[in-house]
């Protein structure tokens, strides 16, 4: 029975043993197996690994995931960078990392939270050298000059030097901290309170100066539309009367032309006709007439000149009655 | 001591081993997810919805991630559920030229590699740095154009850039996220500045109002210089109707009178003076007749 006990007790302390030697990775980790405090080995596959037992062997784990730095600010200020022609901007930017070499990780940053503080600083440093270095017009194509409505021929250079920023901190945190940096993005841009209300001032100005634009263009294509509708009026009348008056041209070219048939046949009825009317119209009201004895009216005629019955021959209109 | 013999530990290692199979070794994974199966850590096999065994504690494990739920985070707002990672005027976002719009988008996505979402990042972190990426898409975008662009259409180029971009972005930080949709629920001017906005709305509409009212006046004109000319023209056909069918008339009276002038000339002249002599003397009363003999023939004064 004693025998038995002792053996459960081996057995016990055996079995301790074994269970500290195994160390099972994770998929999200690093395992760093130190001997008396001193890393000798890294376990970088997940699964089941070895090691010697406890106090011997002891294992540090180490997020290897992607760790996602978007860092708080207390105020505004704090993200205020300026650019070379000394525009304020406000910058946010985060950046995605992960331990590339534990080893140097645990000796120059040991954990998250201060490899973040790090790396901040780096950053921040980074995009305010950066900045001072590039025109907000690399950022903002058309912030400046007087095209600043068309800006579809200019690109913003701000992927370019986010990707600049993101190669100097990379080449620095991995030399320095083992750590890798996938990406440094900017995830903000934007100008401090204070300038905003310029802007919000401009922004106004330039939509009343677009807007009168557009009433002042829309006046003058309205004139316009009305100018040429009084065009078309005056042709359309003026072709219509020019119509009339060919029309009644020749209307009365026909009128002479029927008439000058018929007289044709009859000339010197027509004349009787024609001195008879041009007496007729000849002698007013008020006009004396003395007859001779020897005298009739017919010889009323023989005052008429041959020449002004030939000229009153023309006008038609007056010897409507004569014709009945 | 008797419960503590070979046979006894033999059966209570087995009643141990089923109640930790039982217990550690038996899972359901639901239909809409995927479970990737762990052992020491390891990921040894990825399974489909049902009833899953696995080797119990501590050899393995089971994680279940759910693949087909649609899920959506908001830029330029927070919902309430969302995580309350602070930014500063979340819609605001700055134009090339310098405006500032209020943009607003949903993004649509879904876990579409469970096994690298769950062994590269921490919980929900993917999701959050979705958002980050989209935002930082949506900066540079903004960037890139102008105001006027953006208001007029804007909102195509942005969802299909933002999808794309990120997309990328996605693949490339290995989140195992694949984002289904980009909806670009609003670009707003700023309120502060949204009546100067709607005036240019109400400008345009005016512009717009007065072209259809000049439209509608020119062709008024249009339709009364017609009517006008078409009048002027039928009084034209009126006139030239009427003279040519007088003048018609009368040329036929006189043939008429030529033909008995024809056969009797004197009897015609004698009736057409008579006639006038008549008319005149019905106009004129004012005839003497003289009655010396050295008197003219005749004499007409006229006044």
């Amino acid at each position: 029975m004693k025998r038995f006990g002792f053996g459960i007790v081996v057995l016990a302390v055996i079995g301790a043993a074994l269970f500290s030697s195994m160390i099972a990775v994770a998929e999200t980790e690093y395992a760093v197996v130190t001997r008396f405090g001193r890393p000798v080995r890294i376990l970088e596959d997940a699964g089941l690994s070895w090691k010697l037992p406890w106090p011997v062997e002891a294992v540090t784990r180490i997020d290897r995931r992607m760790q996602v730095f978007d860092p708080v600010r207390e105020s505004a200020a704090d993200d205020e960078r300026i650019t070379a022609d000394k525009k304020q901007v406000l910058v946010s930017s985060f950046c995605v990392w992960r331990v590339k070499d534990p080893l140097q990780f645990l000796v120059s940053v040991r954990d998250v939270e201060r490899a973040e503080a790090r790396l901040d600083d780096l950053i921040q440093s980074e995009i305010g050298a950066a900045m001072q270095l590039n025109e907000l017009t690399a950022f903002l194509p058309s912030s400046g000059g007087a095209d600043r409505m068309n800006i579809e021929t200019r690109e913003t250079q701000l992927g370019p030097f986010m990707d600049g920023i993101t190669e100097a901190v990379a080449a620095s945190a991995e030399r320095s901290f083992g750590i890798e940096i996938l990406s440094v993005r900017m995830k903000r841009l934007g100008f401090p309170e204070l300038n905003k209300n310029s802007v919000y001032s401009r922004m106004g100005e330039e939509r009343r100066r677009i807007s009168a634009e557009i009433r002042e263009t829309g006046r003058k294509e309205a004139a316009k539309i009305t100018q040429e509708g009084e065009l078309e009026k005056s042709k359309i009348l003026a072709d219509a009367r020019r119509q009339g008056a060919a029309i009644r041209g020749n209307a009365e070219a026909e009128v002479i032309r029927i008439y000058d048939e018929a007289y044709r046949k009859a000339p010197e009825l027509f004349e009787l006709l024609r001195e008879l009317e041009v007496l007729e119209g000849a002698l007013g009201p008020d006009d004396w007439i003395y007859l001779g004895p020897n005298a009739n009216f017919e010889s009323l005629l023989s005052i008429l000149p041959r020449a002004e019955v030939r000229a009153g021959a023309g006008s038609e209109s007056d010897s409507s009655e004569d014709g009945q | 001591m008797k419960i503590v013999s070979g046979r006894n530990l033999g059966a209570l290692a087995v009643v141990g081993f089923a109640v930790l199979f039982i217990t550690t070794g038996v899972w359901t994974v639901r239909q809409d997810e995927e479970g990737i199966v762990l052992r020491f850590g390891r990921v040894a096999r990825v399974v489909q919805p049902g009833i899953q065994f696995t080797l119990p504690w501590p050899f393995e494990s089971l994680e279940r991630v759910n693949v087909r739920e649609v899920r959506e985070i908001s830029v330029g707002y927070r919902r309430s559920e969302d995580d309350p990672t602070r930014t500063r005027n979340e819609a605001e976002w700055l134009t090339g030229d310098t405006n500032i719009l209020d943009i607003r988008l949903i993004v649509t996505y879904r876990i579409a590699d469970a096994v690298k979402n769950v062994t590269r990042y921490e919980g929900d972190e993917s999701r959050y740095l979705l958002r980050k990426c989209a935002e930082s898409v949506l900066t540079e975008r903004v960037a890139g154009m102008g105001v006027d662009q953006l208001l007029a259409g804007g909102s195509n180029e942005i969802r299909r850039a933002v999808f794309e971009e990120t997309s990328q972005l996605m693949e490339q930080l290995d989140t195992g996220i694949a984002i289904e949709s980009v909806n670009v629920e609003g670009i707003k001017p700023p309120l502060t500045v949204d009546p100067w906005f709607k005036e240019i709305q109400s400008a345009q509409n005016e512009v717009e109002k007065d072209r259809l009212a000049a439209d509608s006046t020119v062709r008024r004109m249009r339709q009364q210089a017609l009517s006008d000319a078409e009048r002027e023209i039928n009084e034209a056909n009126t006139y030239r109707q009427r003279i040519v069918s007088e003048a018609r008339g009368k040329a036929d009276a006189f043939r008429q009178l030529a033909k008995e002038y024809a056969v009797t000339p004197d009897t015609v002249r004698t009736r057409l003076v008579r006639e006038a002599k008549a008319r005149i003397y019905a106009n004129n009363p004012k005839i003497r007749i003289a009655k010396g003999a050295d008197e003219p023939a005749l004499r007409v004064i006229t006044k």
